[in-house]
């Protein structure tokens, strides 16, 4: 007999019965991608803040300019706290209703589930509505003045944006696919990687309202 | 149009009923430009990335060669491209080696294998995988064009230079989207019994390989929104716009990124010697341990030259490149010992894959004198271009290797052994004649740039060069051909899950439940049973 075909015979496995190990259970498929891409994710805004902070450090430390202490913003240019600490409570705040919408799922409750990833859409709406608001308070140019400062705050923070963009968007996939029947206590898995990736987004904001909206 | 996949039953079982990885009913792939444009299966995937990384990485190589050309006489941009254009080709040949040809080809070649190595029936995400490729697709023709209508980094047209930026984050994007494909489809579909430390070596290196992807390219990405948003209003932070630009971005070919494209190479190499001396591999801990230890070096995100333009200086950098070759010398004696204990058939992989870690060890060998300070001044010379230059060389020339090792599996047909066995040797002697005037234009403290005063060298680079792409030229005309009616399954003896399948792979890859896995080398018994009742 062939290789070929004994590879083709289900007898031609090596199956050793003593030797079989205990079944091991695999981590959940869209767990481990949804992780995957959570890890990639923490690394790019690694970067970005990373570069940030870097620059922002070279450009305070560094000679004078016109004879001045340097200094990260230029005049009239500031971060409003207000709509930062707003922001960043709103986004704490989503974090209970996005659990409750996990263990909703869990419990078969759909119109809580429901109601719960609705409230964290809403708080991610209101995020985006504080940080435009502080966009316009801020009076930061994109482009112009002795640093970047400003060019690095936007790529920083409308990363940011661009990333509870893209959790909102997963949220509400997720919200359908439960309104269908899709997750339930039988199968979660789709909620918990939506919240993963919803935690995931506030770690992230509670970074940058400290290193870059509070520190300044 | 409706990309087709495997149910999701199939497709996503990762858990430990194995009867539910049966096909529930016939399972029939898709025909025609349907069967391209609209296929999830990952085969279809795999080969997609796999053509279009070969014919980019063809751009690459001409483009390479037309660099070299100009440059014989010793400046840049005098005789057959001009000063704006010159710039242009340089950069293009050295982002597209990686990001356009080698990343995507040795993509392509883990969608193939990799699910058919851990028995599942299609690849995690199967429509985010065909997504990823052509999202790459469309940014690598994007990425292209960009640079034909004056763009690329430095370029004249300053809408393209930001249409070249977003382009190259469309395929780091698209590759991204692959790699979690890939690393998912090995932590988590594996069928039952194949645990970590048995799933075959090439899909231990791909793990190894995707996280390290997935864990800097976001970098490469928060650099390309940087450089996009810098140039767009008017460069404060990167300076002004010009040729320049290209190093934000060219970590991804240097010293110690580019240890992340050869990672394969060791995982190829340790599977194909196994399969040809037809015994198991020993040390299998070791070998992981290896593989993921040169994973680790090449890690290479941090430097960044925008924030970080000393970094070659730094203690850390000189460490991994001093440590570098040992984890390559730790594979090359397992293989050894691998060959010693069976009885070796020089296949065309075996000899691929042996040639490739020979040069992935002489360009880890190159990279590891460039720490040295004092009489050695390497970093930023022509050296470095040496080490990279041999770096990719040896990823291709294991991509070749497992091309041939595979080609059953991933065209469907057994490749012409000669032309398997001479492209490496064709590859690598021009990679040799290649990097040796580079790296004696290294010592002699040459930039980066061109190369003076030895002018004579230039020429015989550029015919290192032509090499390359005649070996390259060579492999592909041996894996391109007719295809005969009796295609063996298994034209090697392998003794792992992938050689289980049919030639080529059905839709669902295996045709009946596939049983649990109690060894490494699941069908290696089966094989010794057969040897014993034909003898």
């Amino acid at each position: 007999m062939s290789t070929a075909t004994a590879a083709h015979d289900e007898a031609a496995y090596d199956l050793v019965p003593e030797d079989l190990p205990p079944a091991t259970a695999r981590p959940r498929v869209l767990l481990v991608g949804t992780a995957l891409v959570g890890a990639g994710i923490i690394v790019a805004f690694a970067a970005l803040i990373g570069m940030y902070l870097r620059v922002r450090h070279g450009v305070i430390t560094g000679p004078a300019v016109d004879g001045e202490a340097p200094v990260w913003f230029a005049d009239g240019q500031t971060i409003p706290l207000t709509p930062a600490n707003v922001a960043m409570a709103t986004m704490l705040i989503s974090c209970v209703s996005m659990q409750w919408a996990v263990d909703a799922v869990k419990n078969d409750d759909r119109k809580g589930a429901f109601f719960a990833l609705a409230m964290t859409l809403l708080f991610g709406g209101a995020v985006i509505n504080a940080t435009s608001f502080l966009y316009s308070q801020s009076g930061f140019a994109i482009s112009g003045g002795t640093n970047p400062a400003g060019l690095l705050f936007y790529a920083v923070t409308g990363s940011h944006l661009a990333l509870i963009a893209g959790a909102m968007l997963f949220a509400l996939i997720m919200t359908v696919r439960t309104l269908g029947g899709e997750y339930g206590s039988h199968d979660r898995e789709g909620v918990v990687a939506a919240s993963l990736i919803w935690y995931l987004t506030t770690g992230i904001m509670l970074v940058i309202w400290y290193a870059v909206y509070v520190t300044k | 149009m409706t990309a087709t996949q495997a149910p999701p039953a199939a497709a996503e079982n990762g858990t430990t009923d194995t009867n539910a990885t049966a096909p529930t009913g016939p399972l029939v792939a898709p025909t025609g430009l349907a069967g391209i444009l609209g296929s999830a299966d990952h085969k279809v995937v795999g080969r997609l990335y796999i053509g279009a990384a070969l014919l980019l990485g063809l751009a690459s190589g001409v483009t390479g060669i037309l660099g070299g050309v100009d440059r014989i006489d010793g400046t840049f941009g005098n005789t057959i491209l001009d000063g704006e254009t010159a710039p242009q080709v340089l950069s293009f040949h050295s982002s597209s080696a990686t990001l356009l040809f080698i990343i995507p080809a040795l993509l392509g070649l883990a969608m193939v294998v990799v699910p058919l190595q851990v028995g599942a029936r299609a690849i995690a995400f199967p429509r985010a995988a065909a997504a990823s490729f052509w999202t790459f697709l469309v940014g690598a023709a994007i990425t292209v064009t960009s640079y034909a209508i004056n763009g690329g980094p430095g370029g004249g047209r300053s809408d393209a230079v930001d249409l070249w930026a977003a382009a190259t984050a469309l395929v780091v994007l698209a590759l991204l989207l692959g790699s979690v494909c890939v690393a998912t489809t090995a932590l988590a579909v594996r069928t039952k019994g194949m645990r970590l430390e048995r799933v075959p070596m090439f899909t231990w290196s791909l793990l190894c390989t995707t996280v390290i992807w997935i864990l800097t390219l976001p970098v490469m990405l928060a650099v390309l929104l940087i450089v996009f948003l810098d140039h767009r209003h008017g460069g404060t932070f990167l300076g002004a716009p010009g040729p320049q630009m290209a190093d934000q971005v060219a970590w991804l070919g240097r010293q110690p990124q580019v240890y992340a494209a050869a990672i394969p190479v060791l995982g190829i190499a340790l599977d194909v010697a196994a399969t040809a001396a037809r015994s198991r591999l020993p040390q299998r801990g070791v070998a992981q341990a290896a593989i993921g230890a040169f994973a680790v070096l090449g890690i290479g995100a941090f430097a960044l030259t925008a924030v970080s333009p000393s970094v070659a200086q730094q203690p850390v950098t000189k460490a991994m490149a001093l440590l570098a070759p040992l984890p390559v010398l730790a594979v090359l004696g397992l293989v050894g010992l691998t060959l010693k204990g069976g009885k070796p058939v020089p296949t065309s992989g075996l000899v691929g894959s042996v040639i490739a870690l020979l040069v992935l060890l002489v360009g880890t060998l190159v990279g590891a004198a460039t720490p040295f300070e004092g009489a050695l001044e390497l970093a930023g010379t022509q050296w470095v271009t040496a080490q990279s230059h041999l770096t990719l060389v040896a990823a291709t020339i294991g991509l070749i290797a497992g091309l041939y090792h595979w080609s059953t599996k991933v065209v469907g047909r057994a490749g012409t052994e000669a032309a398997g066995r001479t492209a490496p040797l064709v590859i690598a002697l021009g990679a040799l004649v290649l990097a040796v005037p580079e790296a004696v234009s290294g010592i002699s403290g040459e930039g980066e740039e061109a190369v003076t005063g030895i002018e004579a060298m230039n020429g015989i680079a550029v015919a290192g060069a032509g090499l390359v792409l005649l070996g390259a030229l060579i492999a592909v005309a041996g894996l391109v051909g007719k295809r005969r009616t009796d295609e063996p399954t298994d034209p090697w003896g392998g003794s792992t899950l992938e050689w289980a399948t049919a030639t080529p792979p059905t839709f669902a890859n295996f045709d009946g439940p596939v049983p649990d896995v109690t060894s490494a080398e699941p069908l290696l018994k089966a094989t010794a049973d057969d040897d014993g009742k034909d003898a």
